[in-house]
């Protein structure tokens, strides 16, 4: 198993690290840069409690910049979905989808969540400001007040009640002073006062009455813009808040007499405001001017809190969609992943195994399809072998059709061919050099079309698991003599299959059997023959001699007679030798030969002889040396030259011709008369033996020719000179050393 | 982020209060061999800020005043420099205003006294009569500013996102007549 390869997760996992690094630190540089900015705004607004809001601001500014890097990873994400989808990659309409989803599922909730939200703050900010609020604030605070200027007017009524006492007293002698403090302390026990002090008009503090009821550690003073007041014959009052102490001053003018007319001097009274009193009263303050400051700040308030719910709301709405994108790429990852590794387990890598990353469906999936390629790779292997070995058989039987000598052709029910060997086409000739699946009667003469119906035919109407019948097929020149099988071929159930037609030819065998029959029967004729004649031609002879002198006027019709005798047993004899070269032709004994020498020899000869004949010899200089007879070949060329010698009446030309035939790796001897011609109907018969057209002929010498021919593994055909005359042609392998030598 | 960016805007949540404050009576006087500035802010006072200072806001003034020599073809120099805060804090109980400075302290019972004493600026010394030099060319300027508006602890995050009835008034120059004050 070819594990996968890691490396490009590596470097995708290295570009991750280095974006998330990239982006921490983008976070850090923008949070420094608003602190930074914030700081810096501050500070040039003046003293403000900056370190107290410092979590408030670090709030903010975390949303803030929370708010960028999530729409700066949207943003980029969004775009890298939109040219990923332009450029249609594999999982970008999915991720769009399911995008899509998680922003509407987002956004319905969020934009509730925010109206919501801003209605309950609205609506619970204006409940804070409602009039019966304020209203009751208000009240509390004119209690306070009202308190305030009861107490301030009470220290008035104290002041003017002494003063009134004092008013034309003889208390205010220099020398009753004694009894002037009595006076004032006497107020102060029954006016409830803290203290009564009493001004000369000159502004001197004269007498000064207990202090009871002041703290320790308050000294009542007198507020010298009040004193000038009571100085000035007005009566007034002051508050003064001392240590936390608030103290009231109310003072009044005293007249030197009932007339009123002169200051003598004035009497400040100082009441004390109990400390509860001031405690709550400074309370209700503190509520009140909070109120309010709040109700200033409302807009503000509101502002702010919306503000945040923005935050939030675009916070969560952000979340979601990279979430979103998140998600999606979690479900997309693994897709693409198996659909990468399924195109490549679909362009033949069954050894790709994904690594199983998880536990969860996808790893299970992941597992599956793992265990999917490898059985596809078992299969695989399996039918290669299974394919193998239909191959190897597939060309064996091929080669058995091809080599032997039969021609096997086979059939489906419907007459179209399933396989035809080299042999079969070249039998009968098919027009199609690729013949398989088309009809036999498409790629066949008419001639062969009806000997292979008439046969299915035959199997078919008897019903005969084999029909055999013998034919004869014309192949080009040739007419070839065959014995066609046709056999039914049935599947297993029985049901017809089909035809296979196997075609022997029998032309040689035949051939073979005729020159052995004739072969026995030129030696026995030898044999028979040959012993008598010489005997008869010695006493032919012998007559002669004897009695030639003797018979006077008859002697020469005897002598004619005798002669005649010796003559024809002269020419039986020749007639014996030639059938007896015949019986016994020799073995060939092939060497290396140049056939265009032989040629060129046999010619010469004929050129001498012939004069009147024009012989030309266009010899290919390409021919190369192969191994031939040379003797049995120039043999077969002085027969072939002898009868287009003889074919020619008077004047006439023979052409011959060597040629090199490389798509069948043979040499072609060719020569070409203008004789008389053979007549078609002799074509068949002209190379077997006593088979002849001229009057004195034997009759061997064609048989001579095609058998030295066939020694030689050649053939040989003849056809018609154009305009007149004959074509015989002869085809000689060049075997292996003539094809590397031509090559 | 159009939103975002409006929203977070400093001065989104009010309305720009800017008030269009000016400085006015603007003058000089030397006395006790010392220069003496006057100004009076005009505007600083609108009713927004009015009622933040009536709710119990205390609310700072900032005053800024430079003096320079008067120099042709350098940068002038700068011969003085200060600042002076104002504070107002209104008692909603006692219904008067305490004004204050660093040293010194004043009680208004009207709107009006309290104006006059955090706008009005009299007999502020910049400089001593000795100090100048006749055959040179003064001037000071001014200017007046919001300093400050001390929010409760409660509200004081909305610094993040308002700016509170601010006012600035333009830098306003006072030519110091040195040769005068020599005489």
């Amino acid at each position: 198993m070819t594990a996968h390869d890691p490396r490009p997760d590596l470097s995708l996992d290295a570009r991750r690290r280095r974006n998330e690094i990239r982006i921490m630190l983008g976070i850090a540089a923008a949070l420094a840069i608003l602190f930074t900015g914030e700081y810096l705004f501050y500070r040039t607004r003046g003293v403000y409690p900056y370190g107290l809001n410092l979590v408030f601001f670090g709030l903010i500014n975390v949303n803030v910049v929370l708010i960028i890097t999530l729409l700066f990873l949207i943003l980029r994400n969004v775009t890298k979905l939109v040219f990923e989808g332009r450029r249609k990659v594999f999982g970008s309409k999915l991720r769009t989808k399911l995008v899509a989803a998680f922003v509407g599922f987002a956004t319905a909730p969020t934009v509730l969540f925010f109206y919501v939200s801003q209605t309950f703050v609205t609506s619970a900010i204006d409940r804070w400001f409602n009039i019966q609020v304020e209203g009751a604030l208000g009240r509390s605070l004119e209690v306070a007040r009202t308190y305030y200027k009861s107490i301030e007017e009470e220290s008035r009524r104290t002041a003017s009640r002494t003063a009134d006492r004092l008013t034309g007293s003889p208390l205010l002698a220099p020398d009753r002073q004694a009894d002037l403090i009595a006076a004032l302390d006497e107020v102060v026990a029954t006016e409830g006062a803290a203290r009564v002090v009493y001004k000369s008009a000159a502004g001197d503090t004269v007498v000064k009455s207990k202090t009871s009821h002041l703290p320790k550690n308050v000294k009542s003073r007198v507020p010298d813009a009040l004193a000038r007041k009571g100085l000035n014959g007005e009566t007034a009052s002051d508050l003064e808040t001392v240590r936390g102490t608030e103290l009231v001053y109310g003072v009044a003018p005293v007249y030197a007499d009932a007339a009123r007319r002169e200051v003598a001097g004035t009497v400040i009274a100082t009441l004390l405001v109990p400390r509860e009193m001031v405690g709550k009263a400074e309370e209700i303050r503190r509520s009140f001017e909070e109120y309010k400051q709040l109700k200033v700040m409302q807009t503000p308030i509101k502002a702010s809190y919306l503000i945040l719910l923005v935050l939030i709301s675009l916070l969560i709405f952000f979340s979601a969609t990279w979430f979103g994108f998140y998600l999606s790429r979690g479900f997309v990852r693994p897709v693409e992943r198996l659909a990468a590794a399924t195109r490549k387990v679909a362009d033949g890598d069954l050894d790709f195994r994904l690594p199983v990353e998880s536990s969860d469906e996808f790893g299970q999936l992941t597992d599956a399809f793992n265990t999917m390629t490898a059985d596809l790779a078992a299969s695989k292997e399996e039918t290669l072998y299974v394919n193998r070995e239909l191959e190897a058989g597939r060309r064996y039987r091929d080669t058995v059709l091809k080599v032997i000598p039969a021609g096997v052709m086979s059939l489906d029910p419907e007459g179209r061919i399933v396989t035809a060997n080299t042999e079969v086409m070249r039998m009968l000739q098919f027009s199609d050099p690729d013949p398989v699946g088309k009809p036999f009667d498409r790629v066949l003469v008419r001639h062969h079309q009806e000997v292979v119906a008439d046969l299915l035919r035959e199997s078919r109407e008897t019903g005969a698991e084999t029909v055999m019948r013998q034919a004869d097929v014309s192949v080009r020149d040739r007419i070839l003599s065959v014995t066609i099988s046709c056999t039914r071929l049935a599947d297993d159930d029985g049901r017809p299959i089909g035809s296979v037609l196997v075609l022997d030819d029998l032309t040689e065998l035949l051939r073979a059997q005729r020159m052995a029959a004739w072969q026995e029967v030129a030696r026995r004729i030898a044999h028979e023959i040959k012993n008598p004649l010489t005997p008869i031609q010695l006493s032919a002879q012998r007559l002669q001699k004897r009695y030639a002198d003797r018979l006077g006027e008859d002697g020469e019709v005897f002598a004619d007679c005798t002669r005649m005798i010796v003559q024809q047993v002269e020419e039986m004899k020749q007639l014996v030798n030639e059938f007896s070269k015949f019986a016994r032709m020799a073995e060939i004994k092939p060497t290396p030969n140049d056939l265009n020498e032989i040629v060129g020899e046999a010619i010469l000869l004929y050129q001498e002889a012939h004069k009147r004949i024009a012989f030309t010899f266009e010899r290919d200089v390409d021919l190369p040396v192969f191994r031939l007879d040379r003797d049995q070949v120039k043999r077969v060329l002085i027969n072939i030259l002898d009868n287009a010698v003889a074919a020619i009446a008077g004047t006439g030309q023979v052409v011959v011709t060597t040629r090199l035939q490389p798509e069948t790796n043979a040499a072609i001897l060719e020569v070409a008369d203008t004789g008389v011609g053979i007549p078609r109907e002799y074509r068949s018969r002209l190379f077997e033996p006593y088979f002849s057209t001229k009057r004195r002929g034997t009759g061997l010498g064609l048989a001579i020719v095609n058998r030295i021919v066939q020694d030689h593994n050649g053939y040989i055909r003849v056809r018609d000179n154009t305009p007149r005359g004959t074509i015989v042609s002869i085809e000689f392998p060049l075997g292996p050393k003539g094809r590397s030598r031509a090559a | 982020v159009c939103l975002l960016a409006a929203l977070l805007r400093p001065d989104h949540a009010v309305a720009a209060n800017t008030a269009k404050a000016t400085i006015a009576d603007a003058g000089v006087k030397f006395q006790r061999g010392l220069v003496l500035l006057r100004f009076r802010v005009d505007g600083a006072f609108t009713p927004e800020m009015v009622e933040a200072i009536q709710s119990g806001l205390p609310t700072v003034f900032k005053f800024q005043l430079r003096l320079f020599r008067d120099l042709d073809k350098v940068p002038d120099e700068r011969v003085y420099a200060s600042q002076l805060d104002r504070t107002i804090v209104y008692d909603t109980l006692r219904q008067q205003y305490d004004v204050s400075t660093g040293d010194d302290h004043w009680t208004a019972k009207s709107l009006d006294e309290a104006e006059r004493l955090m706008t009005r600026l009299d007999d502020i010394a910049v400089a001593l009569v000795a100090g100048l030099d006749p055959e040179s060319r003064y001037y000071a300027i001014v200017k007046a500013e919001l300093a400050e508006v001390r929010l409760p602890f409660v509200l004081s995050f909305l610094r993040s996102f308002v700016q509170i009835w601010d006012f600035e008034t333009p830098w306003t120059r006072i030519e110091i007549p040195a040769r005068e004050a020599a005489k």
